[in-house]
């Protein structure tokens, strides 16, 4: 299984890539992603789609939520935590 | 234009009868559906009618509802209409969401509400925020539940006594436009006879209640047109688009609608396998509207949903806003929404849309808004005020007996914009074979998935971080054709030493506090040293200017 740092720096590279389109923004494993203004709500879904295709996980709609996925750090430990299952 | 909600009668006979039509199909942000019938709604609605009495809120006062997506929305919603009451619909914010409970503090005053109506564990909050401005707050709980109303008596007094639609205006306050109940019942018969409505027709919608498409289109249209509507919890449709298409098929949905940005949506994020099986040809009118119609998210909307069925013929698009209660203009029904090529450089510099074949390099393609809807009239004119012939760009008029009577607190800003008997909205556009194209903005205004956005709100959060020179900041919006809506720019002026390495950091507090503020995601923000901001002679900001010289100079490159 992927270890948290590969499945982090891929998030990081999707999301800086695909929808920051800036390449050099660092971003920091729990930096806010959307209540901290940098991706909007909207963003989620697009997130969602990515883990499904690239880690095989399909995390259930009522958990698509700001709350739940904010930050790389929250993410990358739900991609993994499904994946044990 | 009375009549335009169900006569009395018939709905009193309904309450007698067990098989009550259904009004609403309600799917709320957890996914559960809560089916409404047309006596639950109006029994429901009574009773928090019987509360406001008791609490002696009535006739043409002014009452807030602050609730999330559920069928209680709807009853208060229309327990207020039945005690007179005038509301105003806001989404609620969350606990560190500053910004949107100081705009429902400044909202309360600037319409003298006097209750306001939220779940019980904001009522503290809303408690907090606003003391000191006369207006009560009220559970939305149990109390009413328990109400023993004659439901009846109630019922039988429902008409619209009025709306209040907040929506944010260019100047960073937000504007209070006072709607009449005759303006909206004007509104409703209009747009229903528009779109031809039909017994079988049933509409579906994934805009919160607090706008004004989600509120006249969804809930008010189809409820005195007597056919059931299907309200998507915004935040449900947001994480899984594929959820509008899955309802208009389970439905029969014949009406739908998304600002622009939320046909790309769909087309990018409705996945193959939540699709299996859906057949959306009974959709008759898909609308394009709330923000600026692009060609291609139109294309992409079409092309990714042909194979489920979507009619070509069902793509319409429209033209309005809050001040007008909904839209002022409609693109013909059984007929896909025109388009017309016209040569951009002339089309922006010279306000002159010229034709022109599409193959032409010069070539943009713009999407027709349709034909006035009845009773409304379009005029052009020039900033002197002279009507233009067709096929030139000025500023686009509105009159109509759905148009607004004020802006709630602000005698000027009304006068201004209703100069004339007309509503004049800052928008540009022109006439072509009588429909109206759209053709940019006068006003500073940033539209982002349909929601008005003030630069000066921006610009304002962005100067209270630390090291940001006030004064000395800059946001517009820059549209993006992939995502089909603008993307919001911030430029902030700062003093060298304020910043340590890269800037990052500063990059990061400033978009974290604005976006506690304001709740909008900027998608690109710059630091820069003094004077590259651009100021008009007067020494006001010249955002237009400012919007072109960053697309040419910084758009994507890393910062100096």
């Amino acid at each position: 299984m992927e270890s948290k740092a590969a499945v982090q720096r891929k998030l990081k590279d999707f999301i800086q890539k695909d929808i920051l389109r800036d390449p050099d923004y660092r971003i920091e494993p729990d930096e806010p992603l959307i209540s901290g203004g940098l991706i909007d709500s909207f963003s989620i879904v697009q997130i969602a789609v990515f883990v499904e295709e690239t880690f095989g996980v399909v995390i259930p709609d009522t958990e698509l939520t700001v709350e739940e996925m904010d930050t790389l750090n929250q993410i990358a430990e739900r991609v993994l935590s499904e994946k044990r299952r | 234009m009375r009549g335009a909600l169900p006569n009395l009668n018939r709905i009193e006979k309904e309450e007698n009868t067990s098989s009550s039509p259904l009004s609403f199909v309600l799917i709320d942000d957890a996914g559960d559906v809560h089916r409404i019938s047309r006596s639950n709604l109006l029994g429901n609605a009574a009773k928090c009618a019987g509360f406001l009495r008791e609490e002696e809120i009535g006739y043409s006062q002014h009452v807030l509802l602050i609730l999330p997506h559920s069928p209680e929305l709807l009853y208060w919603i229309f327990g207020c209409f039945m005690a007179g009451a005038v509301p105003s619909v806001f989404s609620s914010p969350g606990g560190n969401e500053s910004g949107a409970w100081e705009r429902i503090r400044n909202a309360a005053v600037r319409i003298k509400a006097i209750g306001a109506v939220t779940k019980p564990e904001s009522m503290h909050r809303l408690k907090s925020e606003l003391k000191g401005t006369g207006c009560r707050v009220l559970p939305s709980g149990n109390e009413w539940l328990g109400m023993d109303v004659n439901a009846g008596r109630y019922v039988s007094e429902l008409k619209i006594p009025g709306y209040v639609q907040i929506t944010s205006g260019t100047t960073g306050k937000s504007k209070a436009v006072v709607l009449s109940g005759k303006a909206i019942d004007a509104y409703v018969y209009n747009m229903a006879t528009g779109l031809k409505i039909r017994a079988n027709d049933v509409v579906v919608n994934c805009l919160p209640l607090s706008h004004d498409f989600a509120l006249f289109g969804g809930v008010l249209m189809p409820f005195s047109s007597n056919i059931p509507a299907v309200l998507i919890s915004p935040s449900k449709w947001v994480r899984r688009p594929a959820v509008l298409l899955r309802m208009i098929h389970d439905y029969g949905g014949t009406i739908s609608w998304l600002p622009n940005s939320g046909f790309v949506h769909c087309a990018r994020f409705a996945l193959d396998r939540e699709m299996t099986g859906i057949d959306l040809s009974r959709l008759r009118v898909m609308i394009n509207g709330a923000e600026p119609v692009l060609h291609s998210s139109n294309q992409l909307f079409l092309q990714r949903f042909s194979e489920y069925g979507l009619r070509e013929e069902a793509l319409a698009s429209g033209y309005g806003m809050a001040e007008n209660t909904l839209a002022a203009t409609f693109t013909s029904l059984e007929k896909r929404a025109s388009v017309i090529f016209v040569h951009g450089r002339k089309l922006a510099t010279g306000g002159i849309a010229a034709v022109v074949p599409e193959t032409n390099p010069d070539a943009v393609p713009v999407v027709s808004c349709g034909k006035p809807l009845r009773g409304t009239k379009i005029r052009i004119v020039n900033r002197e005020g002279h009507p233009l012939p067709e096929g030139r760009v000025g500023e686009i008029l509105i009159r109509s007996m759905s148009l607004f009577s004020e802006y709630a607190g602000d005698h000027a800003l009304t006068e201004k914009a209703l100069a004339g008997g007309w509503f004049h909205s800052g928008d540009l556009g022109f006439i072509m074979g009588n429909e109206l194209f759209f053709a940019g903005r006068i006003k500073d205004l940033i539209i982002v998935g349909g929601r008005n956005i003030a630069p000066m709100e921006l610009e304002k959060a962005a100067a209270e971080v630390s090291g940001v020179r006030p004064g000395q900041v800059v946001a517009f919006g820059v549209p993006d054709e992939s995502i089909g809506t603008e993307r919001v720019i911030l430029i902030c002026t700062v003093r060298k030493r304020d910043i340590t390495g890269t800037g990052d950091d500063m990059v990061r507090m400033i978009r974290q506090h604005v976006a506690r503020k304001t709740g909008v995601a900027i998608a690109d923000v710059k630091l820069v040293r003094k004077g590259w901001i651009e100021r008009t002679v007067n020494g006001k900001l010249a955002r237009s200017k400012n919007r072109e010289k960053y697309l040419s100079q910084m758009n994507r490159e890393s910062t100096d």
